[in-house]
């Protein structure tokens, strides 16, 4: 292969062949036919020697270890969107009932349930102090205790003594 | 789809015809393989880890949401790497990325924790290590978003540009002009390196 | 009868119990058990370096190895033990060793602190008192250290 020639990746514009070439994913036989030309042409040789440098140096970075709750989280997402909203649950007899595939026995309960309990709201709680949005709150103050805690603890971990235990 | 069929096809695509049959040990199964991988692009797309994490999570729930529709036109991991590299260009774009790195900037001092924390036989040699980790992550972190998709899945991945292509929804030629603009910019950056360490 | 009044105080001695260190501990473990997407609902209106500081706190947690958790829970039950002003003063020198000792030395230092934390008061004067530590300590980071050896919780 003539340094110079057409079969010149970089002259030719095939320089994808270099990056092949430097990733390591080319034939063999393509492998010797661009180490023969590396010889022959230096801007190539530059090229790849670059190329490589760049290679090597992005190895380095190493990604981080995946959280051990990964799997379980994910199961526990799958989970509580493959199981039926709190509405669903409650309309399921309704709709079958609508469809004729339930008696009215277990509808009438159900009225009856929702009766009950539309009366049970509509009167005041005379031991409810807490305000509707005390919900909220009281997870905002969650989590600036959890913000704390972890706070803590991160300087607690600072603390301690390095893995390897060697004196000074 | 029958049995001769179903032997021809790529392990992993069997699987996901098992998981699309309601078996969700092949699920498990696929999550085990690939969730190292799809979790390490995201962190190199992101890098954050805590983010990376909760967008791998949106990937493999698309994955299993999918299960009904899923037709083995692609090689799995072509069809996983596309719905993370949405995943993760949908965040870029919605500025959430952003939100990030600020915030990442202004914990140099956990970066220095974290950096005592570790165990590297000298402190020179910690320090010459975190400093060419940074100018990497760096040259990536500056590259366009889709520029750096191409190339984590080429240098990462070990994706073959057809595949890269089809993950970005793209040309192959369009792929191969993407990286190679990439890895000219990185060689700008990281040529320097050569001899180092 | 007797066994509800028993039932009555084991709830106050719990209502007692759960003073601060369990309820951060509990906020923290329900954090930590959220689906990511109810997290991210719930930090939401967070400041973003503050969420995001946490998240990574958060998520060093949750990778962390068993042993070392439970050893950090006991220190942080220990922490949690002393009076609010101890525990200020611990974070202020804590916050001191992180802006003023030199990065280089700062594994040496926590080796150091460890080592003070197993000796008396004569025994630490002695070894911040010896060549070694006066060759790789200046005056004042050997009183930071004293210092904060005094203040850690065990």
């Amino acid at each position: 292969m003539n340094a110079k020639n057409n079969q010149c990746p970089m002259q030719n514009g095939n320089a994808e062949i270099l990056l092949s070439y430097c990733a390591r994913s080319l034939e063999a036989e393509q492998v010797a036919q661009i180490e023969q030309h590396l010889t022959a042409c230096a801007e190539c040789r530059a090229w790849a020697a670059e190329q490589q440098t760049v290679w090597a140096a992005m190895d380095a970075w190493e990604a981080e270890p995946v959280s051990a709750d990964f799997d379980a989280a994910l199961f526990a997402r799958i989970a509580s969107t493959e199981q039926p909203s709190v509405w669903q649950r409650w309309t399921e007899p309704v709709r079958q009932f609508l469809q004729g595939g339930l008696g009215w026995r277990p509808v009438l309960s159900a009225g009856a349930l929702a009766l009950t309990l539309v009366v049970a709201l509509s009167i005041e709680n005379p031991f409810r102090t807490e305000p509707v949005g005390q919900t909220v709150k009281l997870e905002a103050q969650e989590i600036e205790q959890a913000e704390r805690a972890l706070e803590d603890l991160e300087m607690l971990r600072q603390l301690e003594p390095p893995e390897e235990e060697t004196s000074l | 789809m029958d049995m001769m069929a179903v032997a021809t096809i790529e392990h992993d695509a069997e699987l996901m015809l098992r998981v699309r049959e309601g078996d969700s040990q092949s699920f498990a199964l696929l999550l085990a393989k690939h969730r190292t991988p799809v979790i390490h692009f995201l962190y190199r797309m992101i890098q954050n880890q805590a983010v990376a994490e909760e967008l791998a999570q949106e990937v493999f729930l698309r994955v299993y949401r999918s299960r009904a529709s899923y037709e083995p036109t692609a090689k799995f991991t072509t069809w996983l790497f596309r719905i993370a590299s949405h995943v993760a260009l949908n965040h870029i774009r919605d500025g959430k990325h952003e939100r990030n790195q600020e915030s990442l900037d202004q914990e140099s001092d956990e970066g220095m924790s974290r950096q005592v924390a570790s165990e590297a036989p000298t402190v020179e040699q910690m320090m010459v290590r975190e400093a060419k980790f940074e100018e990497i992550r760096r040259a990536i972190q500056l590259l366009p978003a889709k520029q750096r998709a191409a190339v984590l899945m080429h240098k990462y991945q070990e994706m073959e540009y057809a595949q890269i292509a089809a993950a970005l929804e793209s040309s192959e030629s369009a792929v191969k002009s993407l990286l190679f603009r990439a890895y000219e910019t990185l060689r700008a950056k990281l040529a320097h390196m050569a001899g180092r360490e | 009868m007797m066994i509800r009044i028993l039932i009555a105080l084991g709830v106050v001695a719990m209502g007692l119990w759960a003073q601060p260190p369990a309820q951060q501990a509990r906020a923290l473990e329900k954090l930590r058990r959220m689906a990511p997407e109810e997290r991210e609902r719930a930090l939401q209106d967070m400041p973003p370096v503050r969420r995001r500081i946490m998240e990574q706190r958060l998520d060093r947690w949750n990778r962390m190895a068993p042993a070392r958790k439970q050893r950090l829970q006991g220190s942080f039950e220990n922490f949690r033990q002393m009076k609010p002003e101890q525990q200020e003063n611990l974070r202020g020198l804590v916050r001191k060793f992180n802006e003023t000792m030199p990065t280089e030395k700062r594994v040496d230092g926590r080796r150091a602190l460890t080592h003070l934390r197993k000796l008396d008061p004569e025994g630490r004067k002695k070894f911040l008192a010896t060549p070694r530590m006066k060759d790789r300590f200046s005056d004042g980071e050997r009183e930071l250290l004293a210092e904060m050896a005094q203040n850690m919780p065990d």
